[in-house]
């Protein structure tokens, strides 16, 4: 009963780390119309900026508000310069998108080179009851639902209808008077910023290298697609149930199969349901 | 028209003069370059691995040029970057030994790649040096083959890392112990040798767990373990999720000392990062201390690149190219055939130990030979534990 729980609780708290890396992906796809495969780049980006606080002497969370911020302004110049072009080719631009992911790479690999680095652990972990709770997962957990929170109520708000306006149909958002392309160059940099928030957060339970971002990108892609693209609620319950049902095979099969398992359940859904297994639920 | 014609009079005379002061310098100094081709991984997945040899290959040919070079000839490093994939290592070292004309290679770094830079040096007749990969087909092919003559490996195989951790963990009195890593050959044969070692020297395997390389699904690991915590966990990964498992480890409560096979987890710098208090250890091939070569070859690895060698994916790559050169100066020739012959039959000392081949061409364990340690980090310090010097 105790395994069953920590099981149950590990599970949602990884499901929670998915949704962080996922949310932003999903909200570019819903409104740029992009399948952003620099992602991962950009959260890579926000570990590495932790870690480089870590080496000045301070705590990574510090590192998280400028690598935020510079994911924004970074984000934004990149949809201008390389995305907004070839928008209405996606998959030029998912292309390019790679090429800068690989750019990233090679910058990092240049910066501080291609050795594994590892970011301090900040707090100790939490018992309740029997069961033991990472409080780093908890951090990241908290961003997420903090990140979901401040979306929802920017979503209900009046430029938030704008978003979903542009997000449902670009052409009829543009004739109603709203600036789609700075709506999107702004869904962009914001969503970039994201990943580096999250990046920073998570920082300490990942080893920081170049190649980092590929696993949250795979993720991402894979939480997006499951929950439906541009669907924010439904890439959280996507992320909450595949978090929950890898840890799940993983504690009670085999680690090993926990992989193959998730990959057959996502495929499984996607034949069953195109648009994914929460997409129509959420029209 | 003539000022300018007058300027690049002087330039032409500048570079002349330039060019004689340059050629008796060429001329009384050392003889043509000897290339030695490093195929290794500078980017992908193990590129940090690739990196520190790299790193230590670059000191060890500073170390032969300062010392004569190789019979008066300078050694020269001609790097092929593998990115990790045995098919790129095959075309890297095709290049080197085909365009380049190396004289001979260092490399790869995963065991795929190993067997077939082995194969391209077999069939072009190069000598070629293993420096990490441990596959026993590496040199179980030496034995059966002699078109394989031209390998010797440097790097321990799987038999020999079994046998250092079995040793420890005898020494250590343990009862119980997991295996953990990732679902790679290397760890799966790894646990299997070292259950079998001590299945009847009273230590049981109370787990064998294995995660996907590519997307690792540590926690119910962790939790497994918690349910019935062994004395030891043994970390068969030496990339980047070893760390991640000792973080998750100490988060979720898990008070087993954990033993990782050399990695990631050997690097000061990240051990520095992991919890405090934490018994963490790990298996290397050598360590600052132990013998006045290892002493010399870290401070001199610490002066030049700002950080400690993690005492495997850089000691040993750094003693394959020692002794290569000491192979070269003892055939008294760099003939390959003669210096394969040397290597064979002649003893080189290296910073992990003196190395000597059998018949496989695997450097020889054990007394005389390479011995191997355990290193313990405590609160970020680093404690040769195993063997002690008693």
């Amino acid at each position: 009963m105790e395994a069953a729980l920590q099981v149950l609780v590990s599970g949602l708290l990884t499901g929670m780390g998915y949704a962080l890396a996922a949310i932003g992906m999903t909200l570019i796809l819903g409104i740029g119309r992009v399948l952003n495969l620099a992602h991962g780049g950009f959260f890579a980006l926000g570990a590495y900026a932790a870690f480089q606080t870590t080496v000045w002497g301070l705590p990574a969370v510090v590192g998280a508000a400028p690598a935020a911020a510079a994911g924004v302004v970074l984000g934004a110049a990149v949809e201008r310069a390389a995305v907004r072009p070839i928008r209405t080719y996606p998959l030029a631009a998912a292309i390019v998108l790679l090429g800068v992911a690989i750019l990233a790479e090679e910058g990092f690999r240049l910066v501080w080179g291609s050795t594994y680095r590892s970011v301090p652990l900040r707090l100790p972990p939490l018992l309740i009851g029997q069961v033991v709770v990472s409080t780093e997962q908890i951090g990241g957990a908290a961003i997420a639902a903090v990140a979901l929170g401040a979306l929802a109520l920017f979503l209900r708000s009046r430029p938030g209808l704008a978003l979903r306006a542009a997000a449902a149909d670009p052409e009829i958002a543009t004739l109603s008077g709203i600036d789609v392309g700075r709506l999107q160059t702004a869904t962009f940099g914001v969503a970039c910023g994201m990943a580096a928030g999250a990046g920073a957060f998570l920082s300490p339970l990942l080893t920081v290298s170049p190649t980092m971002g590929r696993v949250p990108l795979i993720i991402s892609i894979a939480m997006v697609v499951l929950g439906g693209a541009g669907r924010v609620w439904g890439t959280l319950i996507a992320s909450l149930v595949i978090g929950l049902l890898s840890t799940a095979v993983a504690f009670y099969f085999a680690a090993a199969w926990s992989y193959i398992f998730t990959l057959l359940v996502i495929i499984g859904i996607l034949v069953w349901r195109r648009d994914g297994a929460l997409g129509r639920a959420e029209r | 028209m003539i000022r300018r014609r007058s300027f690049i009079e002087h330039v032409f005379a500048l570079v002349a003069a330039a060019s004689l002061l340059a050629v008796p310098t060429l001329s009384h100094g050392a003889l043509s370059p000897i290339d030695i081709g490093a195929i290794l991984p500078s980017t992908g997945p193990f590129a940090a691995g690739g990196e520190a040899a790299l790193n230590a290959l670059a000191l060890a040919a500073d170390e032969i040029n300062a010392d004569g070079g190789v019979l008066g000839h300078p050694i020269r490093l001609d790097s092929g970057d593998t990115e990790g994939r045995p098919e790129i290592a095959r075309a890297e070292a095709l290049r080197l030994i085909e365009r380049d004309r190396v004289w001979a290679v260092i490399g790869g770094y995963l065991s795929e790649e190993t067997l077939l830079v082995q194969e391209v040096a077999a069939t072009e007749r190069v000598l070629h040096i293993v420096p990490v990969a441990a596959a026993m087909e590496i040199t179980d092919r030496i034995a059966r083959d002699p078109q394989y003559r031209y390998s010797f490996r440097v790097a321990y195989n799987i038999t020999q890392w079994a046998e250092l951790l079995s040793d420890y963990l005898l020494d250590q009195h343990v009862h119980t112990y997991a295996f953990v890593g990732a679902a790679i050959q290397w760890n799966q044969e790894l646990a299997r040798d070292l259950a079998d070692r001590l299945r009847d020297r009273g230590i049981s395997e109370l787990s064998r767990s294995s995660y996907s390389p590519t997307s690792p699904v540590i926690d119910p690991i962790v939790i497994a373990l918690r349910t019935h915590p062994p004395d030891v966990v043994v970390v068969g990964d030496p990339g980047p999720d070893s760390i991640e498992f000792v973080k998750l480890a100490r988060e979720l409560g898990l008070g087993s000392e954990i033993l990782s096979v050399g990695g990631a987890l050997g690097d000061a710098r990240v051990a520095r990062t992991l919890p405090r208090g934490a018994y963490l250890t790990f298996q290397a091939a050598a360590w600052r201390g132990l013998t006045p070569q290892a002493t010399r070859y870290w401070g001199a690895f610490q002066n030049r690149y700002h950080y400690l060698p993690v005492g495997y994916s850089d000691t040993l790559p750094h003693d394959a190219l020692i002794v290569l050169a000491e192979a070269a100066r003892a055939a008294h020739s760099i003939d390959r055939d003669r210096v394969a012959t040397a290597l064979a039959g002649g003893r080189f000392p290296g910073a992990a130990g003196t190395y000597a081949f059998d018949r496989s061409h695997q450097a020889m364990w054990g007394e005389g030979g390479l011995r191997g340690v355990v290193i313990a980090w405590e609160n970020g310090e680093d404690h040769v534990i195993f063997p002690l010097r008693r």
